[in-house]
């Protein structure tokens, strides 16, 4: 049943149960409310705004853990509603929904959760589904059931439109290309990674994994002897590598700016944990491009092109809510964040409208991991595949797929059923538990991955790619009942881990995550039978069944056919006497403007090992050209990083745009000093191109 | 990447954003783009080896425009070349203060290398570029870079190495950039300027922050000049720790969701003592009892995401766990301990009312006035005080860092009845970030043994995490290492078996 404490007035806090509550347990929950009675009535007339019914909030986690560690029993769910006026719309449809009356079905949300489905027409499903699985790879996997003898279901068509993803498989970027009639000689792909093997420096690996690696120094482990139980802090040397990560959250940003970013953020975070055997986040930055603000009417350029009806946000919205949703991950986790870039843009000619309406929001990071592991070990038959972090709820269903494809191309419905929510405590219990496993003596873990597109079908197929794997589907921990099988294995739930590790050493790390509280969940083992199969135990139901070669095997070549337009843009005209207006506006433009309303909120120092961050001088404003994080506290080796780019440029010359953008990058890095100078340098490159247009 | 709506698309222009990483092996040397008000003479070096252009300018797009040509990397040998060169001379200690020309162009670099402090001015000129047209030399992207040296010297190294660069002048203390091309002259204003910079800043900020905050902010953020005084005692050494003796033992308390416990060990180890790493799980299963402890820190971070309250879940597992409840409470009878309570830390020496329990009005944390999370490296005042960690800092004014959603200390009674440690250097918004009472930022108990502090002085015990520091020094560690210290002092007079500093 569900009880109410606080003032219908103004705030409820309802809260779930499943057994009779002691009076003992009442005045602990009151307590936890800030003193809060509670209401001896089954329903309250009034109006509220609340979470949705079918959403249980990250904050409800919490709250619900918080009664766990008081010695309450039996709480399910807890969640706070704001009393509103009737005619109240100053709310967010996608978090939250309008009640009038609360009662004991705010919670309930008749759903029966969906049997397997086996789907004969897969054009039909695809379309209906939202998987942006092309016509040939409709046509593979008609080939696929037709050698296996069975139709597919919809979990195995699902997974498959999820690992073969634009986001996952870069169809493009290892795609032909043939511009103006003729081939070129390389892909896209190719010709990025020559540029690491012109210039390998101190490259470790890049390109196979979660994350690049980078040689590095010589340093100290300041960490407990022990992570399984309380023990006494020691210095230790190792010898380190350097971790470099950025990935781009454009579409749930677009849709969702706090949690896309959020998200994002995580996300990104995720990846830098899951280099090797383990590794760990140092620092992150972030990038956000939107179309013009409209603060004030005193900027003429931001008037050339008339203000669109926004699909979900305003750039000014997206702005503010974005970098709210970053910082608050960051924040929260305890990972500071040092650098970062904005850019503002919009433009017409040539009857074309140029913008960032589809805004980019790019999360990244540095950190380190341990050269002994660096490089993840295949996993052999009889080990255990593992899940740390949090329960399995709908959310972002087909996020990879989606985020591939243009916004707005779908329906509401689908997009915003695409989008995740953040809850970055849940994440730092995870990763210390990773930490412990990293930092102890011998490191068990064979290899790790971290959840994202996907969900649990990626993760867990990644990790078994090479050798094969059994999931027993009831040992996935299910936050949300009603979900389907299909739901359960690829839902975007965030804040989860997967790892192959040894039968022998699970209990190392079933101490070590109790003792952090990281939910820890064996959930299947390796099998060598190179197949990737999801059984229930209990029903022997197998909602995924496939050969690892069927289910990867699908390669399309995809073909770019393009012809070269020059685009000549109109010259910018001037005249000196203008010179104090001119720069009264430029610095105005929010890429050059000051940076402060981003720096003031999001946390420059946690770790103590920040050594260079935005902000400089007696005035500390954010000037600094590039962040700097201490590897240990010793006071000298570090991780030095930057950002750059030059889009604009671009449009009028495309290598030259690029060109620039490095240049940005290796001009911000250069005022800290490097071990080989330039050769120390490594850089990644997120590309965002409109194709097919 | 393009937006589709019913009558028309908006397409993304196409871009790369490139992010670099490096070893950076001394971590105390990163330059600054902040001029030196004593320092030698402002060069800038030409980047791009290309003519200057306007296209893909920020100064193009506030015209409408794209442009027609757009500067490139021209030579691509000599752009290593130097940058090796910019990086010996950082290392050799050539270069005070550095930037790079990018959006906003060459003019956009030279204010912001006087925007960081006040009183700074620069008198450049800028014929030696040989660019008539001053609108494009000054608003043109092309990559290029702007140094103060230590000393004209740098010019001959410059020179042997082949690297073409324009010495424009230098800095003037004053509110002004002067700018000098053929028989033009410009000046511009920089407080004017820098305001104006700081505009849209404001414009967003005040989307985000309550009680209007936003605009004191910007009517503060110049006002608020970080000014210290440091202990006169100070030798900015590292404590020298006799490793044939056992060092006092201290803990750090964490719970599920802090984030803060490696600084804070690190501190409390580089005072000389061994520091035990305990989670909130040891308390309640009864593994940890804190019997050997003699100095608990509970740590920074969002314990449960602080849900319900900061450190509120945190507070609950002490109350209503049985074993947890009485290890702190036996740990707050014995008379010879210490305790600190940083950040979430604090927020939960509060919400268990551990440093005024003798009160009948419960101080307690408030959300910010901002209603927002604050991040700032600001300033403390030290009070006139009796707290173990802090009465030898008593006078001085220190940097440190703060980040928080809740740190407004809500002092219900008259303000000489709290032990008020620390203040905010100034009183006013950014400085003080939460809207304290009495301007408190840390807090002791009556007999100066618990010390509750929203400043982290653990992630601001290095020369290096300090976001400005005061110059010409080279300390091993700051002031705020005293505190830990001072703790291991005073348990050493309490006759804990422990140390004698090798300096004592």
């Amino acid at each position: 049943m569900i009880l109410f404490f606080g003032q219908p007035s103004d705030k409820i806090f309802a809260v779930q149960v499943n057994e009779k509550s002691t009076a003992e347990d009442i005045e602990k929950l009151s307590w936890l409310f800030g003193d809060q009675p509670q209401i001896n009535n089954e329903m309250l007339p009034g109006n509220f705004v609340g979470p949705r019914a079918a959403m249980i909030t990250p904050w409800s986690t919490n709250a619900v853990e918080i009664t766990q560690n008081m010695a309450i029993d039996g709480i399910l769910r807890i969640e706070a509603y704001q009393a509103v006026q009737e005619s109240a719309h100053q709310f967010d449809p996608m978090l939250s929904q309008k009640y009038a009356g609360l009662n004991q079905e705010i919670f309930s949300i008749h759903v029966e959760p969906e049997e397997i489905r086996h789907i004969d027409d897969i054009a039909v499903f695809n379309e209906a589904e939202g998987l942006a699985l092309n016509a040939e790879e409709i046509d593979y996997l008609d080939g696929v059931a037709k050698k296996i003898g069975r139709s597919l279901t919809d979990s195995e068509v699902f997974g498959f439109s999820q690992v073969n993803s634009e986001h996952c498989r870069h169809k493009i970027f290892n795609g032909t290309f043939v511009i103006d009639g003729e081939e070129k000689p390389s892909s896209l792909f190719k010709l990025i990674k020559e540029t690491a093997k012109e210039n390998h420096n101190g490259i470790v690996s890049a390109y196979k994994d979660n994350v690049a690696f980078v040689k590095g120094p010589q340093v100290i482990q300041f960490a407990p002897k022990t992570a399984d139980k309380p023990d006494y802090y020691q210095k230790e040397s190792f010898q380190s590598v350097i971790s470099l990560k950025a990935e781009t959250h454009n579409f749930p940003t677009t849709v969702e700016p706090f949690n896309g970013a959020a998200t994002g953020s995580g996300g990104e975070i995720r990846d830098r944990l899951a280099g090797g055997k383990g590794s760990l986040p140092l620092a992150g930055t972030a990038v956000y491009m939107t179309s013009y603000s409209r603060l004030m009417e005193n900027r003429p350029w931001e008037s050339a092109m008339d203000e669109r009806k926004w699909l979900y946000q305003t750039p000014m919205d997206i702005l503010v809510k974005a970098s709210n949703g970053a910082s608050d991950f960051g924040n929260k986790f305890g990972q500071p964040l040092i650098t970062g870039s904005i850019l503002t843009f919009e433009h017409a000619e040539h009857a074309r409208k140029l913008g960032f309406d589809k805004v980019i929001m790019q999360a990244g990071g540095i950190g380190y991991g341990k050269a002994d592991q660096a490089i993840k070990d295949t996993p052999t038959v009889g080990d255990k595949i593992v899940v740390l972090g949090g329960d399995n709820y709908r959310i972002g269903m087909g996020g990879a797929a989606v985020s591939s494809a243009d916004t707005g191309e779908f329906s509401a419905g689908i997009e915003l059923n695409a989008v995740q929510r953040s809850n970055p405590e849940m994440q730092k219990r995870v990763a210390n538990a990773i930490r412990g496993m990293c930092e102890n003596e011998i490191n068990p873990i064979v290899s790790i991955h971290d959840h994202g597109a996907g969900g649990h079908l990626n993760c867990l197929s990644e990790l078994v790619e090479e050798v094969g794997g059994k999931i027993n589907l009831d040992k996935l921990p299910v936050g949300d009942p009603t979900l389907s099988a299909k739901e359960i294995i690829g839902n975007e739930s965030q804040e989860r881990m997967g790892l192959v590790i040894a039968a022998k050493d699970m209990d190392t790390l079933r101490k070590i995550a109790d003792r952090e509280r990281a939910p820890m969940y064996e959930v299947g083992e390796v099998t060598g039978d190179d197949r990737f199969t999801f059984e229930s135990a209990k029903t022997k139901a197998k909602p995924m069944d496939l050969a690892l070669e069927d289910m990867f095997g699908s390669s399309p070549k995809t073909i770019m056919i393009d012809k070269t337009i020059d685009r000549k843009y109109e010259a910018v005209e001037y005249a000196v006497a203008n010179i104090q207006d001119y720069i009264r506006q430029v610095l105005k433009l929010e890429a050059v403007a000051c940076k402060d309303w981003l720096t003031n909120k999001v946390d420059r120092c946690v770790g103590g090992r920040v050594a260079k961050q935005q902000c400089a001088g007696p005035l500390q404003l954010p000037l600094n050209n590039c962040g700097v994080m201490a590897l240990d506290y010793e006071g000298k080796e570090g991780v030095a990083t930057s950002i750059g780019h030059a889009p604009i440029s671009g449009l009028i010359n495309p290598a030259a745009g690029s060109r620039n953008a490095i240049a940005e990058s290796l001009t911000n890095l250069v005022w800290a000093p490097l071990k080989d100078g330039l050769k120390s340098v490594s850089l990644s490159a997120n590309w965002m191109w409109p194709c097919r247009n | 990447m393009k937006q589709k709506y019913p009558n028309e698309d908006v397409i993304s222009p196409g871009t790369v954003v490139i992010s670099s990483v490096g070893n950076c092996d001394d971590i105390s040397k990163v330059v600054e783009p902040v001029l030196k008000k004593d320092g030698g003479p402002i060069y800038y070096i030409n980047l791009s080896a290309d003519a200057f252009h306007l296209g893909g300018s920020s100064f193009a797009q506030t015209q409408n425009k794209i442009g027609a040509t757009t500067p490139d990397i021209k030579e691509p040998l000599a752009f290593a070349k130097t940058f090796d060169l910019i990086q010996s001379l950082i290392k050799d200690e050539m270069i005070l203060a550095g930037h790079d020309v990018a959006s906003g162009g060459l003019i956009t670099t030279l204010l912001e290398m006087c925007f960081a402090d006040n009183g700074l001015g620069a008198k450049l000129d800028m014929n030696s570029l040989a660019e008539e047209d001053t609108v494009k030399m000054l608003f043109a992207e092309n990559c290029g870079i702007v140094i103060q040296a230590k000393h004209e010297s740098i010019e001959a190294i410059f020179e042997a190495n082949d690297i073409s660069f324009h010495h424009l002048g230098e800095v003037v203390e004053g509110d002004e950039v002067q700018i000098l091309n053929g028989t033009e002259s410009h000046t511009f204003n920089i407080p004017e300027l820098r305001d104006v910079w700081f505009e849209t800043s404001y414009l967003l900020d005040q989307k985000q922050t309550a009680n209007n905050l936003a605009t004191a902010r910007f009517n503060n953020y110049k006002n608020q000049s970080l000014k210290y005084t440091f202990p006169s005692h100070f030798d900015g050494k590292l404590p020298v720790i006799d490793s044939s003796k056992p060092r006092p033992k201290a803990a750090i308390l964490r719970e599920k969701g802090s984030n803060s416990e490696r600084e804070m060990a690190n501190a409390m180890y580089l005072a000389g003592f061994d520091v035990k790493d305990v989670h909130m799980t040891d308390l309640i299963s009864g593994r940890e009892t804190l019997e050997d402890i003699q100095f608990i820190g509970a740590v920074g971070g969002f314990s449960n995401s602080d849900v319900l309250g900061s450190a509120k879940g945190w507070a609950g597992a002490f109350r209503y766990n049985e074993k947890a409840r009485t290890t702190l409470e036996n740990f707050f009878k014995r008379e010879d301990v210490l305790s600190v309570g940083i950040c979430n830390g604090c927020q939960l020496f509060l919400e268990l009312d551990l440093i005024n329990p003798e009160h009948t009005k419960k101080s307690k944390m408030d959300y910010n006035d901002s209603h927002k999370h604050e991040s700032n490296f600001t300033s403390v005042k030290i009070q006139k005080n009796n707290s173990v960690m802090l009465s030898s800092l008593e006078g001085t004014t220190l940097g440190v860092w703060i980040s928080h959603g809740e740190g407004k200390f809500a002092l219900p009674l008259a303000e000489d009845q709290y032990n008020i440690v620390g203040k905010y250097g100034y009183a006013e918004y950014p400085a003080n970030p939460n809207g304290s009472d009495y301007n408190a930022a840390m807090i002791c108990s009556p007999d100066g043994r618990h010390l509750a502090t929203m400043p982290h002085i653990e992630r601001s015990t290095f020369q290096w995490n300090w976001a400005y520091y005061v110059d010409g020094r080279k300390d091993e560690v700051s002031p705020w290492l005293e505190a830990f210290v001072n703790a291991r002092k005073w348990l050493v007079t309490k006759g804990i078996d422990a140390v004698v500093e090798a300096e004592d």
